[in-house]
């Protein structure tokens, strides 16, 4: 009975122990993790020298490399629309939380404008200052922000791939990468007058035709 | 506090996923999500930091995060509920700030809509009965309250396996999500039945070690193991005296050998 209770003991005791291997087997590891911490930061750092590098040897080299690198980076937005729908069709939703859109002031009758004129690349609308704009199509916000010849403007990246710019809007009760649904409310009218230009690829569509099509 | 940010580790997926999102134009959506989950790990935190327990390490998912915690299976009921809710609390807590915040006009209508659905949907499958989220804790310790520990780990596996069936029927077999989601679940629930004997022993060998702070005590007329409880100090009788739980465990690990 003796020896049991002793036997006990010892297992006791060479619990503990194990016990404490198994934290100074924690503290080697964390000494390897360390180190290897400090090769991962150098390497980005020099990564990250290497891209800006060869970006200013690249845009030094000609006035035509400057002006392809100013349009990539200043101009052009990634598809958003276009991989979202894409990831959609194969895999479902993209976030791991599917909700239904919020409920939004909604402008049902997207009211007829008093004239439309060709005006730039796109069509000048008269209406009254603080009139109701609604989106035209349901699509992401990607442009909030001052464009020449069209004020203030917002840009929606639409579903169908098809930009469109609201011009000489205020108010807008959203945020950049926001979607925004169909004849949902936009804005208001800045001035009299608001502008539409309606953009696919780079190449300029018909108001009306494209009002039509949706 | 202090060694945090070891402990606090972000999987490889989860950087898919916010790349992914990112391209997909989601950038506030998935930050509102993350910011949510981190938040409601902070509660977790805050509650066991509060009963000066220490935690392993906090892992970020994409499709949540969880806490893992260094303790006993042997700590009391109240303290494993209040720990297991400690997230759901700072989350009511979070759609307190975020509505005060909407009304100061720091965010618009449609951040503000974004945050509060979020907010609720996490809320809401955090609490479902399903290893190994919140809900299952709660469920966990309510068997352990009224069955001893054996028989509760068994009802607790038959439980989580109905409540896997009745998420199924709930979700749609559309998204890769969904399906990496139920992956998970079917392996934490296949991983909790490996490791119930190991459990069961962890359970019995801490009850030796340690003295534990016993809400009840409780008497036996039969030497059988398996009615010990948590939070329960039990004495069983043998021959013609009471003997006390820890010897009849010697005993029993005794006899064993």
């Amino acid at each position: 009975m003796g020896d049991k209770m002793d036997e006990l003991e010892l297992q006791k005791q060479r619990l503990k122990k194990k016990h404490e291997n198994n934290i100074l087997n924690q503290k080697t590891k964390k000494k390897i993790n360390e180190d290897n911490k400090i090769t991962k930061t150098f390497t980005r750092v020099l990564i990250a020298a290497i891209f800006v590098l060869t970006s200013a040897i690249y845009i030094n080299l000609s006035q035509n490399n400057l002006e392809k690198y100013k349009k990539v980076v200043f101009e052009t937005t990634l598809s958003f629309t276009s991989i979202n729908e894409w990831y959609e069709k194969y895999f479902g939703s993209v976030l791991p939380i599917d909700i239904n859109p919020p409920n939004i002031p909604v402008n049902k009758t997207v009211g007829e404008f008093e004239s439309i004129e060709k005006y730039e690349n796109g069509v000048i609308c008269k209406t009254a200052k603080g009139n109701t704009i609604s989106a035209l199509n349901s699509g992401i916000l990607v442009f909030l922000g001052e464009k020449e010849n069209y004020g203030n403007v917002a840009i929606v990246q639409g579903i169908d791939g098809v930009d469109i710019w609201y011009g000489n809007i205020e108010n807008v009760n959203y945020s950049l990468y926001d979607y925004v649904e169909k004849n949902a409310l936009l804005g208001s009218a800045k001035e009299d007058n608001i502008y539409f230009v309606i953009q696919k690829d780079g190449q300029y569509l018909n108001y009306e035709e494209y009002k039509k099509q949706i | 506090m202090k060694n945090i940010k070891n402990k606090f580790k972000i999987h490889p997926l989860t950087y898919g996923l916010l790349f992914l999102s990112f391209c997909s134009g989601y950038f506030k959506n998935i930050l509102i999500i993350f910011g949510i989950v981190i938040f409601h790990e902070l509660g977790h935190f805050f509650f066991i930091h509060h009963f000066h327990y220490t935690i392993l390490n906090v892992e970020i998912y994409p499709f949540g995060g969880l806490t893992r915690v260094e303790k006993l299976i042997n700590t009391p009921l109240k303290k494993e509920i209040i720990i297991a809710l400690g997230g759901a609390l700072f989350q009511i807590l979070l759609f307190l700030i975020i509505f005060l915040v909407y009304k100061k006009g720091w965010i618009l209508d449609h951040t503000y809509n974004l945050f509060q659905n979020y907010n609720k949907i996490i809320l809401i499958f955090n609490l479902l009965p399903l290893t190994p989220l919140d809900g299952s804790i709660i469920i966990h310790s309510m068997f352990e309250y009224f069955f001893p520990y054996q028989k509760a780990y068994f009802i607790y596996l038959i439980f989580s396996v109905i409540a896997l069936f009745g998420f199924l029927t709930f979700h749609s077999f559309k998204s890769l999500n969904n399906y990496m989601i139920l992956i998970f679940l079917i392996q934490k629930i296949y991983e909790a039945y490996q490791k119930r004997k190991h459990y069961q022993n962890k359970f019995y060998l801490e009850r030796y070690l340690y003295d534990l702070p016993y809400e009840k005590i409780k008497s036996h007329n039969i030497l059988d193991i398996k009615e010990l409880k948590k939070d329960t100090l039990h004495f069983f009788w043998k021959k013609d005296r009471f003997i006390h739980e820890k010897e009849y465990l010697k005993e029993y690990y005794s006899n064993k050998t």
